[in-house]
């Protein structure tokens, strides 16, 4: 009676690790408001025209985290939406750095044009 | 007893395969979500830009690729070990863009510096152009002060001859000054000058001496009384004793044309006393004072 007392609680044990893993915690509400602010700050640092690859997967991810939640998969949703914020602050990060290379470039073509000028100057 | 035994068999053979069932999900074969955040975190590690200017950034990739390795470690299920690394990739990724971010801000800094500098090098070039061409208008305006000044010096000059013209009671006409001796001046019928004629010539010689380049047209006329050849040549004859008469006052006698008109051109009637003594008469013309050259006070490249 103690033996099959012992596996029994081994299996129930195995079984509850099991099922630990794969259940949930609380549903992801904090995550998600974080991945959604991080694409407001995305689109509004111009991602959807610089980087709109990362920008359009960070929205998806969203949304399909938003049905995971409802259907109470919290830990498959939670991992999701640690995924579409890294997208979202490539996106970011990515128009930020897009948009300063188009400036650094327009800047030098203004000082080319205005060394230009100087040079026709001084031939005068 | 028997049943007993059956059990912890089953159980038994249950709970290896529950644990086969575990140590499934965590497989140790390479996660290719893992060797591809591994490869690009060491890319982005390696650029030197990246290093320099988003440390911070590459160490919270850092973070999330330990943390995807220790899941592959941990024997985690293979799409927990993906999902991490996939954020570490992102993350990786992020650093390299905040590089690229700080390289480009950097670059705009110092454009702004060269930006200022080619501004200020093109305003003092305008300056440097507007500057000659004042000093082209300068130079123009001195060299029309110097041209109205000449201008005005020969006016005055013209203005002064004109006057001495006139104190010798010359007449401006179409032909320029016009003064005439009249025939009082000659012994009747004769080209004599008399006495009283020489206070004129001297007068006449006087102007002529103070303006050189002047020259002189003396003309002899007559009334209509008696010969026409007679008249013709007492003209004549009287012109050029006016024209010797200034020749010995030092007057050069090439500057001077003497010719007799006789009876021909008439200023007045010769019906009457009075206007036979008025054509009768030496006119001294001078050229129109305006014709008078004046090249030697005249700016050079200025066109009259």
């Amino acid at each position: 009676m103690n033996v099959p007392k012992i596996a029994t609680a081994l299996t129930a044990m195995v079984i509850l690790t099991q099922v630990a893993a794969c259940s949930s915690g609380p549903p992801p509400r904090q995550e998600l408001s974080l991945t959604q602010s991080s694409i407001r700050s995305a689109e509004a640092a111009g991602a959807i025209t610089h980087a709109s690859k990362p920008f359009r997967l960070a929205q998806q991810k969203v949304t399909t985290a938003q049905s995971l939640i409802e259907k109470k998969k919290f830990d498959k949703a939670r991992m999701l939406l640690e995924s579409a914020t890294a997208d979202a602050e490539l996106a970011e990060a990515t128009a930020e750095a897009e948009k300063s290379r188009l400036a650094s470039e327009e800047l030098t073509e203004s000082i080319a044009l205005m060394k230009e000028e100087i040079a026709r100057a001084q031939d005068n | 007893m028997k049943n007993n035994q059956t059990m912890f068999k089953s159980t038994l053979a249950l709970t290896a395969g529950l644990a086969l069932l575990t140590a499934g999900c965590a497989s140790k074969q390479p996660n290719s979500a893992l060797e591809s955040a591994q490869a690009t975190y060491a890319r982005v590690n390696d650029a030197p830009t990246v290093n320099e200017y988003s440390t911070e950034d590459l160490n919270i990739a850092k973070q999330k690729l330990d943390y995807a390795m220790k899941a592959k470690k941990d024997k985690k299920d293979e799409y927990i070990v993906s999902q991490r690394a996939y954020v570490a990739e992102q993350y990786a990724l992020i650093a390299e863009q905040r590089s690229t971010l700080l390289k480009y801000q950097a670059n705009i800094t110092n454009g702004k510096l060269e930006r200022t500098q080619a501004q200020m090098d093109l305003r003092a070039s305008e300056a440097n152009s507007a500057r000659s061409a004042a000093e082209v208008l300068s130079a123009k305006a001195e060299q029309l002060e110097l041209e109205v000044a000449a201008r005005e010096a020969k006016l005055k000059a013209q203005l002064a001859e004109l006057e001495e013209l006139k104190a010798l009671q010359a007449r401006n006409t179409d032909r320029g000054m016009v003064l005439t001796l009249g025939d009082v001046l000659f012994a009747t019928g004769e080209s004599t000058l008399r006495e009283g004629a020489y206070q004129n010539v001297n007068r006449v010689a006087g102007f002529l001496k103070n303006y050189p380049d002047r020259s002189l047209v003396i003309e002899g006329h007559t009334d209509s009384t008696g010969d026409d050849n007679f008249n013709y040549k007492l003209s004549m004859e009287r012109a050029n004793a006016v024209r010797f008469a200034l020749a010995n006052q030092g007057i050069d006698p090439s500057r001077i044309t003497a010719r007799g008109l006789g009876e021909t051109s008439p200023v007045a009637s010769n019906d009457n006393a009075a206007g036979r003594q008025r054509n009768r008469r030496v006119d001294l013309i001078f050229d129109h004072v305006e014709q008078t050259q004046f090249t030697e006070t005249t700016v050079s490249g200025i066109d009259e």
